[in-house]
């Protein structure tokens, strides 16, 4: 250090290949950010554009004046208004559904000890990596031909607000339910390694039964694992297609999921409609980008599992 | 459905019952089916994949028009979503799979029903006997209706699928007379001029393998003959004259095709032919609706000639309703049965096809049918022979058409290669 | 309700005091449980062991446990099973049916008929192909990419975080969000990728329609999506790593580059392992996205095998052959999930 001092051009020299150095990392920066944002930047410019203005606009520039319109995204809205509201319908439940289920098993995994967790845990983990198509004949065989909820539930389709089709919702919940337990235990399971494990013991011995460590002592402090829990598992789901697309089937079932009816959406005989799609790629998003946007933290984390 | 289907079919029929008071019999007199009319039970559940544009006008007007005669009736006509057949046969599936079978579907007869082996039921004494449909309907729908001994299907109308679509300016600056168009070589002369006189794309298509396997299929008619095309679907195809016809293929798909086409549907395609960026189009007559829904004028700004070398033929497509039943039970055997019995009949055809942009399968007064329609469904009258269509289920089983397009995708879409696909193909049917 | 939980944690480290105390022993094994790294939780294992020995009393509340603590794993562990482990059970007896078409399968015939049919079928080679082509490119890629990402963004960066949030954000789309979008990228008349190549005076290609293209257009938009979660795997270790590490390599004299690459890539090793691991399933399950795209049936050279076994199933109604493809599919994530389980047990992580 003291060397440099004493040497005025090095010191200059240095300064200035670091600010090069900064010069080109932050274009590189810049440029990864364009690289990131393009696809979307570009959705959305022609999400707004008419079909005259689609051909004579280069794709990632805004329309003119005239080019403009929000009529896509007003149609893309119709088409997908009601599977926001069946996407939301099973999401929530099932998104919560996950976050208990996975709070109490990793605590009965982890600050429980005992002998054979390690085999119940590893089901627990190899569940998170299973490849949804091993399962889903036997899944659609067990909904639609031994289950049949639509027709079990019967009675409830006469109730107020309650519909045939929401026996598919239901059946949905479960299913996400299910597979999504694996990754909800293990994220728990991380941070209640880390719980002090003197405190448990210490509450045992003053004779708190388990559920009673559970509420007081282990709940509160999963607070902000809950969040990212929910966070993750919320775009997990929303953003699922192969259960949709085997469970539900058809994007004109009254329970159409969103990305099941986005799938489908800007198909017609006068062509394919692209400002279309683009406006219902943005609607169809719109919750989780929503969701990302405020929490990118807790996404981050979800996803680091 | 047990509980609230009860609840629901009481109150259905004590509104029945004091309809019929009230009416007293004074709307019965209207049609002939009136009597029937009193008994209905159960919602006749139809399932089609009619969604969007023509296809859902065509169907409101069908819907519509059965109200009229069966204004007592509960009808729940399904859309199912989707191009193509793929999610509605999809969702007919699942229903068929789950024991669970709608009243009436729509899809393609003839071979397509094999895949319905087990689940469809005899409509030969109560559909087409009591409603006489065998004598108005052309021999080739009557067959294709035809499933093991009996009938399980009722057709609604035929797209025509021979036809080679045309923007008459594009060809006008090419100085093509599509009227001189009369075989292969000679429409190899049409697309050279527009290739070298005009800016527009010569042939535009999608190389969606559906679309690829009908124009093999037109250019075996074209070039090789109805007997060729016929002895192939019957398995014994002639090798020479399969890949001839790929050949063909091969010429126009490699030489004249839009750059784009393996990424673009045939809608696309389509809209080119419309704006005048491409001349020639080959397509199932669907493609025509868009060209109406466009305002579009036929003669003047679109027109269309048989394909070269299938002048005496009309390309047949056939869209009908099945009636499922046999080792299921069909959740409403009578409302289905009159629903068939007044699907063929020419009311419902004169309300479908005229929206929907097919022709009817019987004889019918044309008055409705636009000036295209009518010069089709005099076609399909007078041609002499009328080759059902592979690519939509009435040459070849489901399976076969499978394999077919497989083999397409996996041997010819681009690297064209005629002699694997032919072998491919030989082995196939 | 923050005080009150202090207050209970507080009043409950005076009652294990209290207990030791009057127990006499001095087991400090517990005090150094913080979890803080890999040999934490061995330590716990050592602890308790130690513990079991010393008092039995203590070893009959152990066994217990699993009884105990059963309310708590058991019901979700049920619905999991259930769904997980049962289902695939079941999987594999349709898969040694000749189940087809509609109506129930037939379990009174067994054999492997499908498996055999799997073998000689062209498609499935094809499919497999693409398959692990997809699976290595899209990895290899990603794991390279993200750690630039993160290298990148571990120098003290301005807007570092801002810059995570962008990178990671495509990860937060849906498969059919992100088709869309890369379908339009790709469109060859206007399409922005044929734009820019256009300014060079490249192309235009089919990005998504020539047999030779397709599969690495897709592979292109994947690592678009996910680069950001390796990068964000990364940065995690990256930051595990203590500052003197980083001191240590300048005072060395070493090139920020190679002291990257020397001194810090080596310990990213576990880092590059789980995350290849869920690269790898990510990649297994891009079936989504190329259903958005193409349908039941992909543009030939993009067709893998979870594409051909959900065809195989809901378009062509041969549940049988799609339960024995389902079966290699599940068979192929077991030869990359059990080694890393295993490893993982080993050392200490599970």
């Amino acid at each position: 250090m003291s060397h440099e001092e004493e040497r005025p051009e090095a010191r200059n020299a240095t300064r200035r290949s670091d600010a090069l150095r900064r010069a080109a990392l932050y274009a590189t920066l810049a440029g990864l950010v364009a690289f990131y944002l393009a696809p979307i930047e570009t959705g959305l410019v022609t999400s707004i554009k008419t079909s005259e203005a689609v051909r004579n606009t280069l794709p990632f520039l805004p329309p003119g004046l005239s080019g403009f319109t929000l009529d896509k995204w007003a149609f893309a809205f119709d088409a997908l208004s009601h599977g926001m509201v069946n996407s939301v319908l099973f999401t929530i439940p099932s998104t919560l559904l996950c976050a208990v289920f996975g709070s109490m098993a990793a605590y009965g995994l982890t600050l429980v000890d005992w002998r054979g967790q390690i085999a119940v845990l590893a089901l627990f983990v190899a569940g998170i990596f299973i490849p949804y198509q091993a399962v889903i004949i036997p899944l659609s065989e067990f909904w639609s031909i031994w289950v049949e909820l639509d027709e079990r539930l019967a009675f409830l389709w006469a109730l107020p607000l309650l519909e045939e089709h929401h026996a598919t919702i239901l059946e949905l919940i479960v299913t996400h339910t299910a597979y999504g337990i694996p990754i909800c235990t293990i994220l728990f399971r991380a941070q209640y390694q880390t719980m002090s494990w003197e405190m448990i013991e210490a509450a045992r011995l003053d004779g708190a039964s388990l559920w009673r460590i559970y509420r007081r002592i282990v709940l509160p402090l999963s607070v902000p694992m809950f969040a990212v829990v929910f966070i993750f598992q919320f775009t997990q789901i929303w953003n699922e297609f192969l259960f949709s697309l085997t469970i539900i089937r058809s994007v004109s079932d009254p329970a159409a999921s969103v990305t099941l009816i986005l799938s489908g959406l800007g198909t017609a005989l006068e062509g394919v409609d692209f400002p279309l799609r683009m406006a219902g790629a943005f609607i169809a998003a719109l919750p989780t980008l929503i969701v990302y946007v405020l929490f990118a933290d807790q996404f981050a984390e979800g996803v680091r599992v | 459905m047990t509980d609230g289907g009860n609840r629901e079919s009481i109150d259905r029929r004590t509104f029945t019952k004091c309809a019929a008071l009230l009416g007293s019999g004074g709307a019965a007199a209207l049609t002939g089916y009136a009597e029937q009319d009193q008994q209905w039970s159960n919602t006749m559940e139809l399932m089609h994949g009619w969604t969007g544009g023509d296809g859902a006008e065509a169907v409101a007007a069908l819907e519509e028009a059965f109200q009229n005669e069966y204004p007592e009736m509960d009808t729940d006509f399904r859309a199912i979503g989707g191009t193509g057949n793929v999610n509605l046969d999809q969702a007919v599936a699942q229903r068929l799979r789950a024991g669970d079978p709608p009243s009436v579907f729509a899809g393609w007869p003839g071979p397509n029903l094999v895949q319905y082996e087990g689940v469809l039921g005899d409509i030969e004494q109560d559909v087409w006997n009591e409603a006489g449909l065998v004598e108005p309907h052309a021999d080739e729908v009557v067959e294709a209706c035809r499933f093991n001994d009996g009938f399980s299907a009722v057709p609604i109308g035929s797209h025509r699928m021979n036809d080679l679509f045309y923007n008459v300016s594009v060809l006008d600056e090419a100085g093509v007379d599509p009227e001189s168009i009369d075989s292969f070589d000679a429409w190899l002369d049409a697309l050279d001029a527009v290739a070298s006189e005009t800016d527009a794309v010569p042939y535009a298509n999608s190389l969606a393998t559906w679309v690829v396997l009908q124009f093999w299929a037109v250019n075996m008619l074209g070039s090789q003959g109805f007997d060729a095309y016929m002895n192939f679907i019957d398995g014994e195809g002639d090798e020479a004259a399969v890949r001839a016809a790929f050949e063909n293929v091969q010429t126009v798909l490699s030489e004249y095709l839009n750059e784009d086409a393996a990424e673009i549907d045939f809608t696309e395609a389509n809209q080119r032919i419309m704006s005048g960026d491409a001349a020639f189009i080959h397509q199932g007559n669907w493609v025509a609706g868009a060209y109406v829904n466009e305002d579009l004028t036929f003669g003047e700004d679109w027109g269309r000639i048989q394909f070269p070398g299938t002048e005496d033929m009309y390309g047949f497509h056939l869209d009908s309703f099945i009636y499922p039943g046999n080792q299921l039970d069909n959740p409403s055997p009578e409302e289905s049965k009159a629903f068939l019995r007044f699907a063929g009949s020419e009311t419902a055809h004169v309300a479908f096809n005229q929206y929907k942009g097919s022709i009817p399968t019987r004889e019918v007064p044309t008055d409705e049918f636009s000036p295209y329609l009518t010069e089709t469904i005099e076609d399909f009258n007078s041609v002499d022979q009328r080759p059902p269509t592979i690519a939509h289920g009435l040459a070849v089983t489901q399976d076969v058409q499978s394999d077919l397009e497989d083999a397409l995708s996996d041997t010819f879409l681009d690297p064209y290669d005629v002699d694997a696909a032919t072998r491919r193909f030989m082995e196939i049917v | 309700m923050r005080d009150e939980l202090a207050k209970t944690v507080e009043r409950l480290r005076d009652r294990l005091r209290e207990v030791r105390e009057s127990r006499g022993t001095g087991d400090r094994v517990t005090e150094t449980d913080g979890g803080q790294e890999v040999g934490a939780d061995e330590e716990r294992a050592v602890g308790t062991d130690r513990r079991v020995v010393e008092r039995s009393a203590f070893r009959r509340l152990l066994d217990h446990d699993a009884v105990q603590s059963a309310p708590f794993w058991l019901p979700p562990f049920l619905l999991m099973g259930f769904f997980v482990y049962a289902a695939i059970g079941w999987n594999f007896a349709i898969s040694l049916t000749d189940y087809q078409g509609f109506g129930e399968p037939d379990y009174s015939v067994l054999d492997l008929d499908n498996y055999g049919a799997m073998l000689s079928d062209p498609a499935m080679w094809a499919a497999t192909r693409n398959t692990f082509a997809l699976l290595v490119g899209f990895t290899l890629v990603c794991l390279v990419v993200g750690l630039v990402l993160a290298i990148l963004l571990d120098r003290e960066v301005r807007f570092g975080r801002t810059l995570r949030t962008i990178y990671l954000l495509p990860m937060s789309l849906s498969f059919i969000v992100t088709a869309q979008f890369w379908m339009w990228m790709y469109n060859f008349n206007f399409g922005i990728v044929n734009q820019l190549l256009g300014v060079v005076g490249l192309g235009p290609y089919s990005w998504l329609g020539n047999p030779d293209l397709v599969l690495g257009s897709v592979v292109f938009a994947l690592i678009w999506q996910f680069s950001g979660y390796t990068m964000v795997v990364y940065l995690a270790a990256l930051r595990a790593i203590p500052d003197d590490q980083y001191e240590a390599a300048r005072v060395d004299g070493a090139s920020t580059l190679r002291m990257y690459w020397r001194v810090i890539v080596p310990q990213l090793k576990p880092a590059m392992v789980s995350a290849s691991v869920v690269l790898v399933l990510f990649a297994l399950k891009a079936f989504d996205f190329l259903y958005a795209i193409w349908g039941y049936r992909p543009r030939r050279g993009a067709d893998i095998l979870a594409t051909k076994m959900v065809r195989e199933a809901f378009n062509k109604q041969e549940w049988a052959y799609a339960s024995a493809i389902a079966i290699l599919l599940f068979a192929l994530s077991l030869a990359v999930i059990a080694p890393y389980l295993y490893q993982q047990h080993r050392q200490g992580n599970l």
